[in-house]
């Protein structure tokens, strides 16, 4: 019986991995490690595996499960009032990883300082591959809402970006 | 489109492209393995799927009765029955310690030199006849007293003049009055026994006085199990198995019950109390005297058996139950594995 419920269970999940475990990435960049919330979230939507209506929804079911585990992890931490570890120095020096790995690396860290509905909103639609109107029923939000994250993120973005590329040419120049 | 959006662009591509940094092979191994149900997980899941309020009780119940079962039948009497019984041992044993209840009389009979006296054992019969009213009583006891101050010619007077009415009837009696003493009388009657025996002045020699001691015994009303026992100790034949001592009477009866019988019950063998004894360790226990080894004794409810081993032999006795008494069923008598008695009454 379990057996049979674990084979169908990943059955679905086999061909959403990529893009859940990209959004895991992105998404928890700094807060915690993505193999835990993947882990995590498979774990809950497994134990609520009856509750899923449509099958080929069970992407945007997984990613809303990982967003409220998310939420609720920052929670605890606030309530705690650990301070918040430093993003940069959670993960090994960019410098190791070939030219890619560091840009995909950049962007992360970029995106992690974004608001979290902006960061959620682009990773969603630039990363994850979800379209306008799935967001909006992820985010539970309308259309404009979705749209304005998505803008304003960007442009956000771009200049975290910029200023984090500035801050590595200065870092190389000095030879920090 | 501005450079800086074209780079995000570009950053955005490379991060869509990317290869997962953990295989799909991987995930799944360490959700099976955390999902994959433990011993104790299986047997979760199926009582709550399989368990409701309704066979929780039932099982609760059918434990609760299996346990008091057990408890039950590892005790050493029978249930309710057993309180009732228990309640008049302890009677008992207050009378008996006090000795109110056994009275031991004596009245010492010459057989052949002292002729009876008619007149008087017309007299007894008269009074035999008319018990209902006290007077009797009285002339009863001035006979008595006449036997024991005069001389041995008095003793000529049977013991059946020995007519003794256990209580005071009231000249008056209700009705319930008559039905308490009806059973009082029948329960007395049924265990009052007279024993006969020669005297000790005559043991070992010629009997030139050839006197005999009667005694009688009164045993206080017994409960199921002693009336059992006493049945059984009332066999005739165990007067040939059991040991006499060098008076002529027989030595000390002791039983090694094992807990199958209450150490308190109250039972004899021509007169003798029986000393019951749970176990071997019991200070008035000598394993050098025979004794009685009780191997089983069981109350059913029509049939009472005994099974005991004295000395080399073996005995086993069973009683069926008439109306509200106990009658000899079987005996069963092994010396050395020889048969020597086996009869059915």
């Amino acid at each position: 019986m379990t057996s049979k419920k674990q084979k169908h269970f990943l059955k679905l999940y086999q061909p959403v991995h990529a893009r859940f475990e990209k959004f895991c990435r992105a998404r928890t960049f700094g807060d915690m490690p993505y193999e835990d919330l993947i882990n995590e979230s498979l774990l809950i939507a497994f134990k609520k595996m009856e509750e899923i209506k449509n099958e080929k929804a069970f992407l945007s079911y997984l990613i809303g499960i990982s967003t409220r585990i998310l939420a609720n992890s920052k929670r605890k931490k606030k309530a705690i009032n650990v301070a918040e570890p430093a993003i940069f120095n959670q993960h090994p020096d960019p410098s190791n990883f070939i030219e890619k790995q560091f840009e995909i690396e950049l962007l992360y860290q970029s995106l992690a300082k974004l608001p979290e509905l902006q960061k959620e909103a682009i990773i969603l639609f630039e990363i994850t591959g979800f379209s306008i109107k799935e967001i909006m029923k992820i985010q539970k939000s309308g259309e404009s809402a979705v749209k304005q994250r998505l803008a304003r993120g960007r442009k956000e973005l771009a200049k975290i970006i910029k200023h984090q590329m500035e801050f590595k040419l200065i870092e190389n120049e000095t030879g920090r | 489109m501005k450079q800086e959006d074209k780079y995000i662009d570009h950053l955005f591509e490379s991060a869509r492209e990317e290869t997962p940094q953990i295989s799909f092979e991987e995930v799944a191994e360490v959700f099976s393995n955390t999902t994959s149900p433990t011993l104790l997980g299986l047997a979760k899941g199926w009582f709550w799927r399989n368990i409701n309020l309704n066979s929780f009780l039932f099982i609760s119940a059918t434990t609760l009765a299996i346990m008091s079962f057990f408890l039950f039948s590892s005790s050493n009497h029978p249930t309710k029955k057993t309180l009732d019984e228990n309640l008049i041992v302890t009677n008992q044993i207050k009378g008996s310690s006090s000795n109110e209840n056994i009275n031991l009389k004596t009245i010492e009979k010459p057989t052949n030199i002292l002729l009876p006296k008619e007149s008087n054992v017309s007299k007894a019969k008269n009074i035999k006849t008319s018990s209902s009213s006290p007077k009797p009583k009285i002339e009863f006891q001035k006979i008595n007293k006449n036997i024991i101050s005069e001389s041995p010619i008095l003793l000529s007077i049977s013991p059946e003049l020995k007519l003794e009415i256990p209580f005071n009837i009231s000249l008056t009696p209700s009705f319930k009055n008559i039905e308490k003493e009806e059973f009082i009388l029948n329960e007395e009657s049924k265990y009052e026994t007279i024993e006969e025996s020669f005297s000790p002045w005559v043991v070992g020699h010629a009997s030139e006085m050839p006197w005999k001691i009667k005694r009688q015994t009164k045993i206080p009303i017994l409960n199921e199990t002693e009336r059992v026992l006493q049945k059984f100790m009332d066999t005739k034949y165990l007067e040939q198995i059991f040991d006499k001592g060098e008076n002529g009477y027989f030595k000390p009866l002791k039983i090694l019950t094992y807990y199958s019988l209450n150490e308190n019950y109250f039972t004899h063998f021509k007169g003798e109390r029986i000393r019951l004894m749970n176990e071997k360790i019991s200070p008035d226990f000598d394993p050098n005297e025979p004794f009685i080894d009780v191997e089983k004794f069981k109350i059913k409810k029509t049939k009472a058996y005994f099974t005991f081993t004295y000395k080399d032999y073996f005995v086993q006795m069973q009683l069926r139950k008439v109306g509200e008494g106990w009658k000899r069923h079987k005996l069963k008598v092994k010396k050395n594995k020889e048969v020597k008695v086996n009869m059915t009454f």
